[in-house]
């Protein structure tokens, strides 16, 4: 197959796009950037911290 | 929490936006493929040369598609991790999978054999080649199955549970997950509306082309199987949609009756309103135009089955927030006495309504003492927002009707061979070339804008689904996206704009004028 005129153009496209995002991956992205979440973290997020007297409702109310 | 709920909004914002840039390519590249396929099925099967010129000009418009879009998915996985890190905790190891299949057997399935397909014309049989096309096919619509099963989980989580210990959801039932139904029925729903566009995207160019007088045999050509699949695609999203909707008031009532801006249960069968302004701050609809009947058939196919209104979901959804809070309890005790047998056997029975009570947590941390006035609030918080669902919902379905009409008249003229005698209806075929992008956007705003207050329906709200991170890190990752995405659209456009401009054959033979039939009718 001959080569397409706009196989340059896309390539340098695609190429720009993938450095873009790896970019983005590396120095925005990257697992040292994100959020530790544990078991604890996220009982903090669901729970918070502990009530002394947790007084819950009926559904019978 | 201003500053907390502004970076929930902004997290939204941002992985709406990048999800529906990542949706301009897809539905593209799902429908060409299959496009492509048909062609080069003809050219096998008629050994005409002018079919493999059409399937390798339409294959450099979906190979453009495919590298631009190609990898814009990817920040939504970024995004997983950085804004949405509770979320991943918390359902990664059900959500994860399917995503990860999708990376490891489709993708690399579709990417594969989109080289062969542009490399192997000269290299591989015809018949090779062929099936090459049909995997890349295959490929795409495999991909589009598994990101919709991880989305599907998220409006219908089945086959998993909550593990207190781990403080996350654990997977019980892949098969529940892989053969989730609103999974499967979002999956065709999708993949249908993708097939439109592609059949659109063909019939708009070839349209042009026709108007223009130019490449008239690989446009008159492209165009019956355009408007042929196209048709056959119109009909099929709006019977998958109606099954779609049907499902969805088993397991998202709120949703459809958002969508109706129905406030109040109706008597069956209820009305369906055609125009009107949902009003959220009054719950009324005003200067509505209902025709009685539809919504009730549409949703139940039935005469007898109610469709409950918002109002009553609200006032099911305080019930839920009260058992909820038991659930709530439950854990609680639990992590005070991981040992704590009764508060694991509570835990169990009310583990299904723990979501509805976290939603309390946008009021205040102490949750089990939550006001009445507290608990109503956060019950009517479950209601979307009713207008922007309703028109959403609009836009699409009345695009979908227009495709069936426009696809079934012009499919109707070309049989008869006088649809290149209606330039008019050329015209408005080049014209409709956005509009199946706008109807499948619009439906993922009401697929999405219509889960909210859940990120995981029932289970998770949003707001507790977000990380911890500050409103300028989400700003400047927010408005990187938006121009890396918007500038990454233009070049698309400008090398789709430049690939038609070049037109087909331009590297290989074109015939000579005495060798082309007569340009009528359909082959």
């Amino acid at each position: 197959m001959s080569r397409h005129p706009l196989l340059p153009e896309v390539t340098i496209a695609l190429a720009v796009k993938l450095i873009v995002i790896l970019a983005a991956a590396l120095f925005v992205f990257s697992p040292k950037q994100r959020p530790r979440i544990d078991a604890a973290s996220m009982q903090e997020r669901l729970i918070g911290a502990p009530t002394a007297n947790p007084q819950p409702r009926s559904i019978l109310q | 929490m201003s500053t907390a709920m502004d970076v929930v909004q902004l997290s939204r914002l941002q992985f709406g936006l990048t999800a529906m840039y990542h949706f301009l390519f897809v539905p593209l590249t799902l429908g060409l493929s299959i496009l492509l396929g048909i062609m080069e099925s003809v050219y096998v099967m008629t050994g005409k040369e002018v079919w493999r010129q059409a399937t390798k000009f339409w294959g450099v418009l979906f190979g453009i598609n495919f590298a631009m879009g190609v990898a814009t998915g990817i920040t939504m996985e970024f995004q997983f991790g950085m804004n949405w890190a509770y979320y991943s905790h918390y359902v990664g190891d059900i959500f994860g999978a399917p995503l990860a299949i999708e990376g490891l057997m489709a993708f690399f399935l579709e990417a594969t054999f989109v080289g062969l397909f542009f490399f192997g014309w000269d290299r591989l049989s015809k018949e090779t080649h062929l099936g090459v096309t049909w995997l890349v096919a295959i490929g795409s619509n495999l991909s589009a199955l598994w990101i919709l099963i991880a989305n599907g989980w998220m409006l219908n989580p089945v086959g998993a549970h909550f593990n207190p210990d781990t403080m996350r959801m654990e997977v019980t039932d892949f098969g529940a997950i892989i053969f989730n139904i609103v999974a499967q029925e979002k999956f065709v729903h999708t993949v249908s509306a993708g097939y439109v566009t592609g059949a659109m995207f063909v019939a708009s160019v070839s349209a042009i082309y026709l108007l223009l007088g130019k490449h008239i045999e690989i446009a008159r050509r492209s165009m019956t199987v355009a408007l042929s699949f196209g048709l056959a695609s119109a009909l099929s999203v709006v019977v998958l949609g109606d099954a779609s909707g049907y499902t969805a008031t088993e397991n998202q009532r709120m949703k459809i009756a958002s969508v109706e801006a129905m406030w109040e249960t109706e008597p069956p069968p209820a009305a369906f309103t055609v125009f009107g302004l949902p009003n959220q701050a009054t719950h009324r609809t005003d200067d509505a135009l209902r025709i009685p009947w539809v919504l009730g058939l549409i949703t139940t196919h039935s005469l007898d089955e109610k469709v409950p209104g918002i109002t009553e979901l609200v006032q099911r959804n305080e019930d839920h927030i009260l058992s909820g809070l038991l659930a709530y309890s439950a854990l609680e005790k639990l992590r005070a006495d991981r040992n704590d047998a009764n508060a694991r056997a509570q835990l169990d029975q009310y583990m299904s309504d723990i979501g509805f009570a976290l939603l309390l947590k946008q009021f205040r941390p102490d949750i089990e003492n939550a006001t009445d006035a507290e608990i109503t609030k956060a019950a009517w918080g479950t209601v979307p927002d009713v207008a922007l669902l309703f028109w959403a919902f609009r836009i699409m379905v009345g695009l979908g009707f227009f495709f069936i009409l426009l696809f079934g008249f012009a499919f109707y003229l070309i049989s008869i061979g006088c649809l290149l005698r209606v330039r008019w209806l050329l015209w408005v075929l080049a014209f409709a070339l956005p509009l199946p992008w706008i109807a499948a956007e619009s439906g993922w705003i009401v697929a999405e804008v219509g889960r909210q207050p859940w990120v995981v329906e029932g289970v998770l709200p949003t707001f507790l689904a977000v990380s911890g991170i500050s409103t300028s890190n989400v700003l400047v990752t927010l408005f990187g996206f938006i121009g890396f995405y918007t500038a990454l659209l233009l070049v698309d456009i400008f090398l789709m704009i430049k690939a038609i401009r070049l037109g087909p054959g331009h590297n290989v033979p074109q015939p000579r004028a005495r060798e082309l039939p007569a340009a009528s009718g359909a082959e």
